[in-house]
């Protein structure tokens, strides 16, 4: 964790315009994110957490300022470049799932990996290792509407490791799941970030999730207010440029 | 009763019967990409992955397609059959359009002429005027005259009854004969010529030639004539005239044989050799000991092949050499011209098939599938979005929208004019009486057309919504929803 930052966010603005009105949602923001961390993004609604994720995860370009992921600055990207820069290196996990109700758990873990130059053989090694990994292996041929909540967002983190991506980032996860439910994808979430040593940043409005993180930000519109590394508050006025 | 019976088979059994083939075609396309999936897997081993891979991806692109239009069978189900029932009404009018146009154009080269009485209608001509006008037109220069064994023919019409008593005329008991030389039937019927017929169908018209030539009273009829009129090949009938034309003949006919499946345009025909008309006119002569009325003014109509516009005037212009053909003077027009006269009464509902209903089925068509595609669109804006989030390319979510509906336009446009084409073809046509055609068939043409057609009102139809699928923005779909 010493290394060089694996997310680095600078001098970031963001805004929308809605007719004639502009609103700003992300205010001159600086965070770096080190390998392997496992990073927790609160803040009330409306502050801007899916607008910053989103935006780390280039789904959307910043209005002004940079990010830069691995080596790479995707604030620079054009859209397509942006596209299969996803593929290959961020992993997502959605509150709601959203996988393809016609598709079984294994064609939709298995979606990322068409766009990519593999074998069939590699192709398959993959898709079964990461539903191996969610606990899933005896539901590869069931479609979503056959599995349970905590079921579907296991499948849903396969589909966002099975590229063995650089970066996951999950928009309240476990948002939509009973606590027993989330544990479990809290769980897995912290098995990916030791064993693998993945970078994960989480949105969420539950502390009892938050705690789970090594690290938490809180947003609040569009500044961060707080950066805290494992329970140790720490104001973000003194936090490094 | 019948009416409920009807309407239950249009309504239930008649979308399910259509239906089957569609789902039949989807679970042979599933099973093709799964096939072609596992065997480009194999195939595709020892490429590079880059390659192998994009080949893969194919078949995995057309099963998510597949389960896509199987997700809302319903909807998919209804698109296909409205698109079918349209391509259907489509395939009818179009059918009839061309084969009038045919019937109506003029062919550039050996073409058919027709030779008339000049100012009478229905045309009479005098028998001396067979000997006369075939040897004006062999007599052209070479390269212009006809074969007087193989370019021309003679028509009369002989309306008959199988029931000596007028008022008692009925479809079942009418036959309404062409009265000719047999040999033209080989050689000047239009359809029936021997290199266009099947070679079983043309050893059948050759052997009734024979048959009429060994047995004047040999008559050709329709299978279908044959049905409503309840007789079978090798009966023997007596036949009376109309009274108000050939009065008091009649004929004792056999039936020697029938017109091929094929040519279906001559149902309700049938063919009298003219040898037996001449016969039946000088018997009348020698019992009652005076002409008969219709004696000489029998022919009604002379064709006559010719090479080409030039022959045609030359005819024309040896026809008016004053003195030749006088009582009654012809005249002479291609015979497509003939037809298209005919046609002209019908010139407004043909103008109006070809350039109001056929755009506006095809409009309805487009707003259909448009109809369908956009609502299955807006309901899955998420799924596109997580598509693109995953990386898939805006053109590659464009394929699977545009691919939905082409598959389901293709298939319905496709089954419909493959069923039109071997189903209303085999069932004789359609019965569509316009001028003195009955029946037109489905042109082989439409086999691919039908196909065709379904896909461009399917691109034309998903080309919107397939658009704003790719364009999603996946930042908005999913600031929405969170
Ligand atoms: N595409 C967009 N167009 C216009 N306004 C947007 C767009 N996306 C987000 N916003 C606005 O930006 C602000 C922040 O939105 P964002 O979704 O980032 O909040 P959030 O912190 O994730 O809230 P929640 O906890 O409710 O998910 C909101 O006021 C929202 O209306
Ligand atoms: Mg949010």
């Amino acid at each position: 964790m010493t290394n060089k930052p694996i997310v680095q966010v600078r001098d970031l603005y963001k805004s929308f315009t809605r007719g004639a009105e502009k609103i700003e949602v992300l205010t001159d923001l600086n965070v770096d994110v080190a390998e392997g961390e496992f990073l927790a993004l609160m803040g009330p609604s409306g502050s801007g957490k899916t607008t910053l994720l989103n935006l780390i995860a280039g789904l959307d370009q910043p209005t002004s300022g940079k990010i830069l992921v691995g080596d790479q600055e995707i604030s620079a990207m054009t859209e397509s470049q942006l596209a299969r820069w996803r593929t290959r290196h961020v992993g997502f996990v959605f509150q709601f799932y959203h996988l393809l109700p016609v598709l079984t758990a294994y064609e939709n873990v298995e979606l990322p990996l068409l766009l990519m130059p593999l074998t069939a053989a590699e192709r398959k090694r993959q898709v079964l290792n990461a539903l191996e990994l969610v606990q899933l292996s005896n539901r590869l041929s069931h479609r979503p509407g056959m599995l349970s909540g905590g079921q579907q967002q296991r499948v849903g983190i396969a589909r966002a490791i099975v590229t063995d991506p650089t970066l996951i980032v999950a928009d309240e996860p476990t948002g939509d799941l009973d606590s027993k439910s989330a544990n479990e994808i809290l769980s897995l979430l912290d098995l990916l970030r030791e064993s693998l040593n993945k970078t994960i940043i989480m949105v969420t409005h539950d502390p009892h999730a938050a705690e789970r993180a090594q690290r938490l930000l809180h947003l609040e519109k569009g500044r961060l207010v707080m950066d805290s590394t494992q329970g140790e508050p720490r104001p973000t006025v003194a936090f490094p440029r | 009763m019948k009416i409920v019976l009807v309407l239950f088979l249009v309504l239930f059994v008649g979308p399910f019967v259509l239906l089957l083939p569609f789902f039949g075609m989807l679970g042979a396309m599933e099973l093709c990409a799964r096939v072609g999936g596992r065997l480009s897997e194999s195939l595709t081993a020892t490429l590079p992955p880059k390659f192998g891979a994009a080949v893969i991806a194919i078949p995995k692109f057309a099963i998510i397609i597949l389960k896509s239009i199987r997700r809302n069978l319903l909807r998919s189900s209804l698109s296909y059959l409205a698109v079918f029932v349209m391509v259907l009404v489509i395939t009818g009018i179009w059918s009839i359009l061309t084969f009038l146009d045919a019937a109506t154009s003029a062919k550039a080269a050996n073409f058919k002429a027709l030779v008339t009485d000049k100012f009478q209608i229905p045309s009479q001509m005098p028998p001396s005027y067979i000997g006369e006008l075939t040897r004006e037109a062999a007599n052209l220069p070479a390269g212009m005259r006809a074969d007087p064994a193989k370019d021309v023919m003679t028509w009369s019409f002989v309306g008959t009854s199988l029931d000596p008593d007028p008022s008692k005329r009925s479809q079942e008991n009418m036959i309404i004969f062409f009265s000719m030389d047999p040999r033209g039937l080989l050689n000047m019927m239009d359809d029936l010529e021997q290199d266009r017929l099947s070679p079983a169908d043309a050893k059948q018209m050759r052997e009734n030639v024979a048959a009429m030539q060994t047995n004047i009273k040999g008559i050709v009829l329709s299978e279908e004539k044959l049905r409503t009129i309840n007789r079978k090949v090798g009966d023997r009938l007596k036949v009376y005239c109309f009274p108000g034309q050939y009065k008091d003949i009649e004929f004792d006919v056999e039936i020697v044989g029938t017109f091929p499946r094929s040519a279906g345009r001559y149902d309700g025909s049938a063919i009298l050799n003219l040898e037996y008309l001449q016969k039946s006119l000088d018997a009348y002569e020698r019992k009652t000991g005076k002409q008969h009325p219709m004696s000489n003014r029998y022919i009604n109509l002379f064709w006559v092949r010719v090479p080409n516009e030039d022959a045609m005037r030359a005819l024309a212009e040896s026809l008016d050499k004053p003195g030749r053909f006088s009582t009654p003077p012809v005249k002479i027009e291609r015979g497509s011209s003939a037809v298209s006269s005919f046609l002209d009464a019908y010139k407004d509902i043909i103008a109006g098939m070809r350039y109001l209903l056929v755009p506006a089925i095809v409009a309805v068509m487009i707003l259909v599938i448009a109809n369908a595609i956009s609502i299955s669109v807006r309901e899955r804006r998420p799924e596109m979005a997580v598509l693109k989030v995953l990386g898939f390319q805006p053109w590659q979510v464009l394929i699977l929208i545009l691919g939905e509906a082409l598959i389901v336009g293709v298939l319905a446009g496709g089954l419909c004019t493959t069923l039109a084409y071997y189903g209303v073809n085999a069932r004789g046509g359609i019965q569509f009486p316009i001028a003195f055609f009955g029946k037109f068939f489905i042109p082989v043409e439409s086999l691919w057309w039908g196909p065709v057609l379904g896909a461009i009102a399917a691109i034309a139809g998903s080309v919107v919504p397939a658009w704003s699928a790719r364009s999603v923005r996946v930042s908005e779909v999913f600031a929405k929803i969170a």
